[in-house]
């Protein structure tokens, strides 16, 4: 309808947004939870207990210099969130396997290197390891950079007729703080968990209709010149404004205060709003089905911690082995946590991911409409 | 001479039922309300009153029946006949977490108003419902009094030609309960058409133009008040309040001289007599006679307590 008019159901999804944010609710569950759970495993990440990576550090070039430098990592790192093996001869196969989370391979030739023109160490990454894969580029680009310290401070004492032999010793100083690690992508820390307490408050958000049935602001809201498709469209849009909110919180508070890295902001807003859109979906369909509003909120938060630990939602965004990691792949929350591990610091444009944006918007688009005819049916 | 037409007809309702499962809620009610005219639905707890109501509104499908307001037919969709609707649902039925400003903002936008409109309107209709100093407070912090006010306020927004009011009066003090009543009686003289329900006989009498009685879905009389009183004959009635097999009493006592009837209803018998002065010394050695242990008597005048007795044997609150 033309005129000075809001549509109703944009009315309707912005009292329910005001309702929320009022009451607090939204905030505690579905932005404080991921800030708080995502800061501890960034802390633990970066301290010696908690989750940590394996790294292997794989000598090709077999010289004195390169096994002291296998040598020296060991060392500096022993003790911290990483653990540094030696053994692995292959190092794509084993990253692939996911016997380790990382490598670091000393290529052939690289004492040789040294002199002229030092030759990077090369870090193998699994997309679905970002941390290590992020710790791993961190090492081979702390130790290129202190070799060819070394070589200017050679090529220095040899041009000033000094014996250069002193300080050909590579010995690297190699450090992984917690700041490092801050630095490094962490989006997953906090993805993980607002993944999870999002389906959580969306859920809530999407009994909406149920509850206000209940308290009889229904009846009243029907007894005015609306219909029913409007109102859930209302209902429908208000939770999506509510995720949407909460999720953009998490993302600018983790990365203005904590300093986290997220990606690039357009690639990781379309995703965020993507994957709310998909959890809408969810929690359309399980208010449809459930018979009674306690029992959908026990649907719908069985469902957000199955998805999320499917999912890989703790952790990084790690996959469970075998038939559960395929199934878990399926997930709204893996699908959305892939899509912004590939399109993070360093990785591919939000293009390439369409398929999986597309996948989350697919599942929101059927769970809404299918979820809202139901419901619409059944409340009005 | 003058000729006054009939004044236009806000609502009117045909042979609507409705039942759930095997219990038949609503059965065959039927009125119409003319603008300016307050219309009460008087009955008691469980009678049909709110469900004839969600009909009335377009919230509940009837399984039979016609209803019209403002010219146009009441659906439960979006329909035009809601436009000329405001609904006092018989529950308080705001937002407890936002404020009375917020709450009726809300509605009156679901109502059409523009922002311009529902600016004056939402200060106006505060200041009518006497809440005008506490627009920017949440819903939850009013007392019963005020939550009742402010959830007859929400219906008022968009000047609506039929306001429809379910049993507003329910847990509110004396002094609100006065307040409310006089505001529906300034709300009629401005022409606006009232439906309104109760239990209590008395708001029935004050209020109401005329009255529709309704037991067990069945609208069992219509009428003014003194056309109901006198529909049913002009008798008074002798309760006595007494222990002791009152239903056979009560048997007896309706084939006694003087006595049109008698029902009991727990603790008491209520005898409608021709004249009570003739009548009340037999009945008492006649209850006496019968072991029965009276512990008050009581004459009381024909009233719409009395003509729901007569019409259908039972006591309007028990
Ligand atoms: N949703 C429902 N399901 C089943 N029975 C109902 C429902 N609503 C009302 N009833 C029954 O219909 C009858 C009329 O109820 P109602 O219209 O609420 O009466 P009143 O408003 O006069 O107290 C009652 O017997 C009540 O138990
Ligand atoms: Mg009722």
């Amino acid at each position: 309808m033309a005129g000075p008019h809001t549509p109703v159901s944009v009315v309707i999804a912005g009292k329910d947004l005001r309702r929320s944010l009022k009451s607090r609710s939204l905030v505690l569950t579905a932005v404080v939870g991921p800030l708080a759970l995502g800061l501890i495993m960034a802390l633990a990440f970066g301290g010696s207990a908690g989750p940590s990576a394996t790294i292997a550090v794989v000598d090709r070039d077999g010289t004195a210099t390169s096994r002291a430098i296998v040598d020296a990592l060991r060392e500096e790192l022993r003790g911290g969130p990483v653990r540094v093996r030696a053994d692995v001869p292959d190092p794509e196969e084993a990253v692939d396997a996911e016997r380790v989370d990382a490598a670091v391979v000393i290529p052939p030739g690289w004492t040789e290197s040294l002199s002229a023109s030092p030759e990077p160490l090369r870090a193998v990454r699994n997309p679905d390891r970002a941390i290590p894969g992020e710790i791993a580029t961190s090492i081979a680009g702390q130790v290129t950079s202190q070799a060819d310290l070394v070589r200017a401070a050679t090529s220095t004492a040899a041009a000033l007729g000094a014996d250069p032999s002193g300080v050909t010793q590579v010995r690297p100083v190699v450090t992984v703080s917690v700041r490092d690690l801050s630095q490094a992508f962490n989006a997953p820390l906090y993805f993980g968990p607002l993944s999870i307490f999002l389906f959580l408050a969306m859920g809530t958000g999407a009994r909406g209709l149920v509850r206000e049935q209940k308290e009889g602001t229904l009846d009243r809201i029907r007894s005015t010149p609306t219909s029913a498709r409007t109102i859930v469209a209302g209902s429908s849009l208000g939770v999506m404004a509510q995720g949407l909110v909460a999720s953009l919180l998490v993302y600018a508070v983790s990365t203005l205060l904590f300093g986290a890295e997220w990606g690039r902001p357009v690639d990781v807003v379309v995703i965020l709003v993507s994957f709310v859109a998909a959890i809408s979906g969810f929690a359309a369909i399980i208010v449809a089905l459930a018979r009674t509003e306690p029992q959908a909120e026990g649907w719908n938060n069985a469902l957000a911690f199955l998805f999320g630990i499917l999912g890989g939602a703790f952790f990084g965004g790690a996959s469970l082995p075998g038939l559960l990691g395929a199934v878990g792949s399926l997930t709204p929350n893996s699908i959305a946590m892939r899509a912004l591990v590939e399109t993070g610091p360093g990785g591919q444009a939000l293009v390439e991911v369409w398929p999986l944006v597309l996948a989350l918007w697919a599942m929101g688009a059927a769970g809404v409409v299918l979820g809202g005819a139901m419901l619409r049916r059944r409340l009005l | 001479m003058t000729e006054q037409g009939p004044r236009a007809r806000v609502v009117r309702c045909e042979g609507l039922r409705k039942r759930y499962g095997d219990r038949v809620a609503v059965d065959g009610v039927g009125f119409a309300i003319a603008e300016g005219e307050t219309y009460g639905l008087l009955g008691p707890n469980g009678a049909g009153k709110t469900t004839t109501i969600s009909m009335l509104c377009g919230l509940l499908h009837p399984d039979e029946g016609t209803i019209e307001v403002g010219g146009s037919p009441m659906t439960t969709g979006r329909c035009e006949a809601k436009a000329h609707l405001g609904l006092v649902p018989q529950d308080i039925a705001l937002y407890p977490d936002l404020t009375a400003k917020e709450n009726l903002s809300f509605f009156g936008k679901l109502q059409g108003l523009d922002r311009g409109e529902l600016r004056t309107r939402v200060a106006e209709v505060l200041e009518l419902v006497g809440l005008a100093d506490r627009a920017g407070d949440r819903i939850e912090g009013f007392s019963g009094g005020m939550k009742r006010r402010c959830n007859i306020a929400a219906a008022l927004l968009h000047r609506p030609s039929l306001l429809v009011l379910d049993e507003p009066t329910v847990g509110v003090d004396p002094q609100s309960r006065a307040a409310i009543l006089d505001g529906i009686d300034d709300l009629r003289r401005e022409g606006m058409a009232v439906l309104y329900t109760t239990h209590y006989m008395e708001e029935a009498e004050r209020l109401c133009d005329r009255i529709g009685i309704i037991d067990e879905g069945r609208l069992v009389a219509e009428g003014t008040q003194p056309e109901l009183v006198a529909a049913v004959g002009q008798h008074p009635i002798v309760r006595l309040a007494a222990e002791g097999d009152l239903t056979t009493f009560a048997g007896l006592a309706a084939d006694a001289p003087q006595v049109v009837r008698a029902a009991a209803s727990d603790g008491r018998v209520e005898v409608s007599v021709l004249d009570p002065t003739r009548a009340l010394a037999p009945l008492i050695e006649s209850a006496e006679a019968e072991g029965l242990r009276i512990s008050g008597v009581e004459v009381v005048q024909p009233d719409l307590e009395s003509v729901f007795l007569h019409l259908t044997g039972k006591a309007l609150r028990d």
